[in-house]
């Protein structure tokens, strides 16, 4: 290629018969999936359907998307490396371990089938917080070996020459 | 615009590996949905076979499975990709406007197929709509959209996942790096914590997922109780019968007697089979019973015949139709034990259908009768 990459968030240039093909035939596939949602209207509800297509939309562009914004600028502007990146990881995996475990934790789903006691069998909150334990106590796990080897990476003269001393 | 996006964990890179990821995964998401559909709902070209026993068990899991990796590979691609939601100016032509326009069916309908599928799977229908129509349609307007943007996108994919030797833009960052890791190791916890349910070697680690394998009635879980199904009061009654009947069948009533009869003669027959849900869930088990081919044979069924199979429940998923290769397949039962117990009612006491590589939801419980098409 030989015009010049674009940065990260560069804009990039849309053109050529590969766009404008990939329009049809994705929009073809679309409307047979919209003119399915019509037809069955009864039971897919496209106006409830509509509201909830917008509604996770504006949940995670307005309210997720934001939180995480500013929770990693704080993390970046407080917490220099390499201490951060263990932080950082115990932050995303326990976000994503809460939020994927949000219908196991509300619970309903034991109420649809009282008498069904496979659904829903675990004690959920404290399952969660015994992985999110294991995730912290791993976050620290790295917090101390990373701080060790960076010391046993950068070994002060008067530090290696006590190491050599017998006790 | 004022917003300033300043992580140097973002990079055209890390948004086109995870992009390939998602489509990897939505992928694999529409090609075991459609085939679950194709199975409880055959057209008439489409015959599924009962061989090999596994099969609807790993693709359905493999739904589910992937359903659940694409929920922090999506929330990472999003992030990775947020900057360009604050982009200024909006639009520059038609176009590009056409494309921006796309990322709403785009991620609503992703994030929609993702969420009702989560919540779908932990029984909770908190929307209204019909689950499966509204998941199936969604999914192929989702793929239109997934095709739209991928053909906006190829260039900057191709580029960015050319060999990094080649690139002079973005030399190597440790954070970059990390950030993909992360997400990774994100995705894998919530894996070793679900997947449990239907991937026997990692059952013990699922404490997170809405279903556990050995838990319910007699060591296996229940996807109905005959309390919800309505059959609870039907169950213990002296005058159940099994009827066989239909095309070019002598009408024949079997009592449970009956049937335990022939289970302890040569139609008895002890499988191991698993039961395969839509939801995702499976475990396999022992089941004993009355080979079905048998039944057929007696009641001089023309060899080969589709089967019906009704079960006392009334409404949906009260009957399935067994296509010929599962009707006649010699591990197909009509089964009376359980784990070597005579069958729980949650399980479909007094006979249900077992038979191999069909979904469970085609595993009709408590039957009462055959009928050959």
């Amino acid at each position: 290629m030989s015009d010049p990459p674009a940065a990260p968030d560069q804009p990039e240039p849309l053109a050529g018969w590969r766009w404008w093909a990939g329009l049809a035939a994705g929009g073809a596939v679309a409307a047979f999936g919209l003119a399915g949602l019509v037809k069955d209207a009864a039971q897919t509800m496209p106006l409830v359907w509509a509201k909830w297509l917008v509604g996770l939309l504006v949940v995670h562009d307005l309210v997720l998307a934001p939180l995480v914004q500013l929770t990693g600028r704080s993390l970046r502007q407080r917490v220099p490396e390499p201490r951060r990146w263990p932080l950082q990881l115990g932050l995303i995996a326990s976000g994503v371990l809460t939020i994927a475990s949000v219908p196991v934790l509300v619970g309903v789903g034991r109420r649809t089938q009282p008498g069904n006691t496979s659904v829903l069998p675990g004690n959920y909150p404290l399952a969660l917080a015994g992985v999110l334990a294991v995730v912290w106590l791993g976050v620290l796990a790295l917090t101390v070996w990373g701080s060790t080897r960076r010391r046993a990476l950068r070994p002060s003269p008067a530090r290696r020459k006590a190491g050599q001393e017998p006790r | 615009m004022g917003l300033k996006f300043t992580s140097p964990a973002r990079s055209e890179r890390s948004t086109a590996v995870l992009g390939v990821a998602l489509g990897v995964l939505f992928g694999v998401c529409l090609l075991t949905g459609l085939l679950s559909h194709l199975i409880q709902q055959p057209p008439r070209w489409f015959a599924w076979p009962s061989r090999p026993v596994w099969l609807y068990r790993w693709s359905q899991g493999l739904h589910v499975v992937c359903g659940i990796a694409a929920i922090p590979v999506l929330l990472a691609k999003l992030w990775s990709a947020y900057p360009n939601l604050w982009r200024w100016p909006p639009v520059r032509g038609l176009a590009h406007a056409i494309e921006r326009a796309w990322i709403v069916p785009l991620l609503g309908g992703a994030l929609l197929l993702l969420v009702t599928g989560l919540m779908n799977i932990g029984y909770w229908y908190g929307w209204g709509f019909d689950f499966i129509r509204t998941h199936y349609w969604t999914a192929w307007i989702v793929t239109g959209a997934i095709i739209v943007h991928l053909s906006a996108k190829l260039p900057v994919v191709r580029r960015a996942l050319a060999s990094q030797r080649t690139r002079t833009d973005a030399p190597p960052d440790p954070e970059r790096r990390r950030f993909l890791i992360i997400t990774g190791v994100a995705t894998g916890l919530l894996l070793l914590t679900t997947a449990g349910s239907s991937f026997t070697p990692l059952r013990r680690l699922a404490v997170l997922s809405p279903r556990r394998q050995g838990v319910g009635p007699q060591g296996l879980p229940v996807n109905k109780d005959a309390r919800s199904a309505g059959v609870a009061d039907k169950l213990d009654h002296p005058g159940w019968r099994l009827t066989v009947g239909g095309r070019g069948a002598r009408p024949t009533t079997l009592t449970l007697d009956d049937l335990r009869e022939r289970m302890a003669g040569p139609m008895g027959h002890a499988v191991r089979l698993p039961i395969s849900c839509v939801e995702g869930w499976s475990q396999e088990a022992s089941w004993r019973g009355v080979r079905l081919r048998d039944l057929l044979e007696e009641a001089g069924a023309p060899a080969g015949a589709a089967v019906r199979v009704q079960s006392l429940q009334r409404g949906g998923y009260s009957s399935a139709l067994l296509n010929p290769a599962h009707a006649w397949d010699p591990d197909t039962l009509l089964a009376l034990e359980l784990n070597g117990a005579a069958l729980h009612p949650d399980h479909g006491f007094p006979v249900r259908l077992i038979a191999p590589n069909n979904p469970g939801v085609m595993q009709t419980k408590w039957l009462e009768s055959v009928t050959v098409l």
